[in-house]
């Protein structure tokens, strides 16, 4: 009940992309970003904010593009002044970060939960 | 006397990291070292007792910037384990995904890290000021490359449509059309990168070393080949554990490889020197605008390889394409499991350079071992080795200076840290 995506609205799995998160947002009215997010609150916490409403932290490593992170993607839409759509986050505070395919019990135990919001949230209007 | 200390230490939020250590006394270095902890290992072990049809779209996680590179490793390793023969039209699909990562990897690369260093700027961020047009040009190189990479793996990043003995989904002749046209637009924004890179002050400094890539006789190899070497080696793709030696060094928590000499080298430098005589034409072209010339023995100028092999991708990818066109696109079955387990390597050249997988599955269909070598880890001997011939050549300069060089010289490989884990963090203003 309520679990299909509303009209109009598309699921993706951004993976990795660093940089290629721009061409990911591009073109959109809406994104709901859903990702592990450090907030010092208990596992399986999920936050929702805005950008404006945190510092997101970048990347001061510059050896590899491994590290482009969301918040340097993002800083850099900024600088070129691209057109972004409105963007709000779900952090979910993790249990464990580390060499796995399984999500932590508690962050595991609050899927549905953060589903059911993110859901709510894209039928909002815009 | 010149007494040094440096070390450029960055213990990252997660797993993987870079450190550069250098001590010199009295002008005599002590130490001279990098460590970059990759852990695919882990990845490894994940395979065991998995089908074998999800080994490509777990290896593909293990980086965000190859993971084509590492599904087609994956798949290659699965294909020859089972005796699974592809299609001409699966080669062609694959090689075509393959130039678009390669195209997003190198542009990344060449405009996000290495030109902010040489045009003085600490990043891309105030590199938007002095040249935005060469952001916005970085960006729209990535978009197509990117987008080419959806049209054949099923989405941006980490391909879904990749698969065992084939694809799950095809492009159409439309799409595959339009990509066309883009990719010769993008002939203007290659001039432009080329032109770019001839202004950059590509630092002097030359070491003579073994360079390691795959060749192919019939074109400039990025999947499958001979494991082939400037000093001479010439290995398939069973035997590549004759290349790579891996070997535990005590500081370092890496393994080191070496072949003939105490290292080798991978990446677009090493495919340049080895593979030459392939280059389409006007990569060829792009190379002598450049003054690169094979063999160049000038690491720094790694990038300006994979400046060439950009030209090549966009190139070889609209022959790939009107080849595709040509002979029309249909919808294949994937081959069924034959029934039998068995033992294969797989390999191609990722953006870094030489990767393989080597994995055993069993007659249940399930993975029993996996092994994989990724390029960084190659050529960390390579880059200490530059590193003690470098530092006591620029050992009277400012110790800033110096720390600049060895990190412009270890962003010069492109190095791999592992990148399979992201996260926010996050503070609540």
């Amino acid at each position: 009940m309520g679990r299909e995506l509303p009209s109009g609205v598309e699921a993706l799995d951004g993976g990795t992309p660093g940089v290629g998160l721009l061409h990911l947002l591009e073109g959109r009215s809406r994104v709901i970003i859903v990702d592990a997010a450090e907030m010092g609150r208990h596992p399986g916490e999920f936050v929702r904010f805005r950008p404006a409403e945190v510092t997101l932290t970048g990347s001061a490593e510059r050896f590899s593009l491994h590290r482009t992170a969301v918040a340097d993607a993002l800083a850099l839409a900024r600088e070129l002044a691209l057109p972004m759509p409105e963007i709000v986050f779900y952090g979910v505070q993790p249990g464990r970060i580390g060499w796995s395919d399984e999500l932590s019990p508690e962050v595991a135990a609050a899927v549905p939960e953060l589903v059911d919001a993110v859901l709510e949230e894209a039928r909002r209007e815009a | 006397m010149t007494n040094i200390n440096i070390e450029v230490h960055h213990i990252t939020r997660v797993e993987g990291h870079g450190n550069i250590v250098v001590n010199a006394k009295n002008g005599v270095l002590e130490e001279c070292r990098l460590d970059i902890v990759e852990t695919p290992r882990f990845f490894e072990a994940m395979l065991r007792g998995r089908p074998y049809t999800q080994s490509s779209h777990i290896t593909s996680r293990i980086c965000g910037i190859c993971a084509v590179g590492h599904a087609t490793a994956s798949l290659r390793a699965t294909e020859n384990a089972l005796g699974i023969e592809l299609s001409e039209q699966t080669a062609l699909l694959r090689k075509l995904i393959f130039h678009g990562e390669m195209l997003d990897s190198h542009v990344l690369h060449v405009y996000m890290l290495v030109a902010p260093d040489m045009l003085g700027v600490g990043s891309v961020i105030p590199l938007v000021k002095i040249a935005p047009d060469a952001v916005l040009r970085a960006l729209r190189i990535k978009k197509l490359a990117g987008d080419l990479c959806a049209a054949i793996g099923g989405r941006h990043t980490h391909p879904i449509a990749m698969a065992v003995g084939g694809f799950t989904h095809f492009p159409s002749v439309a799409e595959l059309k339009a990509l066309r046209g883009r990719l010769v637009d993008a002939r203007a924004d290659m001039a432009e990168t080329i032109k770019l890179a001839k202004t950059l002050p590509w630092p002097q400094f030359n070491r003579e070393t073994e360079y390691v890539a795959l060749r192919k006789e019939d074109e400039y190899a990025f999947i499958d080949g001979v494991i082939t070497t400037t000093d001479g080696g010439k290995y398939e793709l069973s035997d590549y554990r004759r290349v790579t030696n891996e070997r535990m060094m005590p500081h370092s928590s890496a393994k080191h490889c070496a072949h003939k000499r105490e290292s080798y080298m991978v990446g677009a430098l090493a495919r340049f020197n080895v593979n030459y005589d392939k280059l389409h034409p006007r990569a060829v072209a792009a190379a002598q605008e450049l003054g690169l010339k094979p063999i160049c023995t000038n690491p720094f100028l790694n990038t300006a390889a994979q400046v060439v092999e950009m030209v090549h991708s966009v190139e070889d990818a609209i022959g790939i394409i009107d080849e595709l066109v040509g002979r029309g696109v249909h919808s294949e079955p994937l081959p069924p499991f034959p029934g039998k387990g068995g033992e294969g390597v797989g390999s191609c050249e990722v953006p870094r350079g030489i990767l393989f997988h080597d994995y055993q599955i069993g007659d249940d269909g399930r993975v029993i071992g996996a092994n994989c070598i990724i390029p960084t880890g190659q050529n960390l001997a390579n880059v200490e080795a530059d590193m003690r011939k470098l530092v006591p050549e620029i050992i009277d300069r400012p110790q800033d200076e110096i720390r600049q060089m060895l990190e412009m010289l270890v962003r010069a490989y492109d190095p791999c840290i592992s990148c399979s884990v992201h996260f926010l963090d996050v503070k609540f203003v």
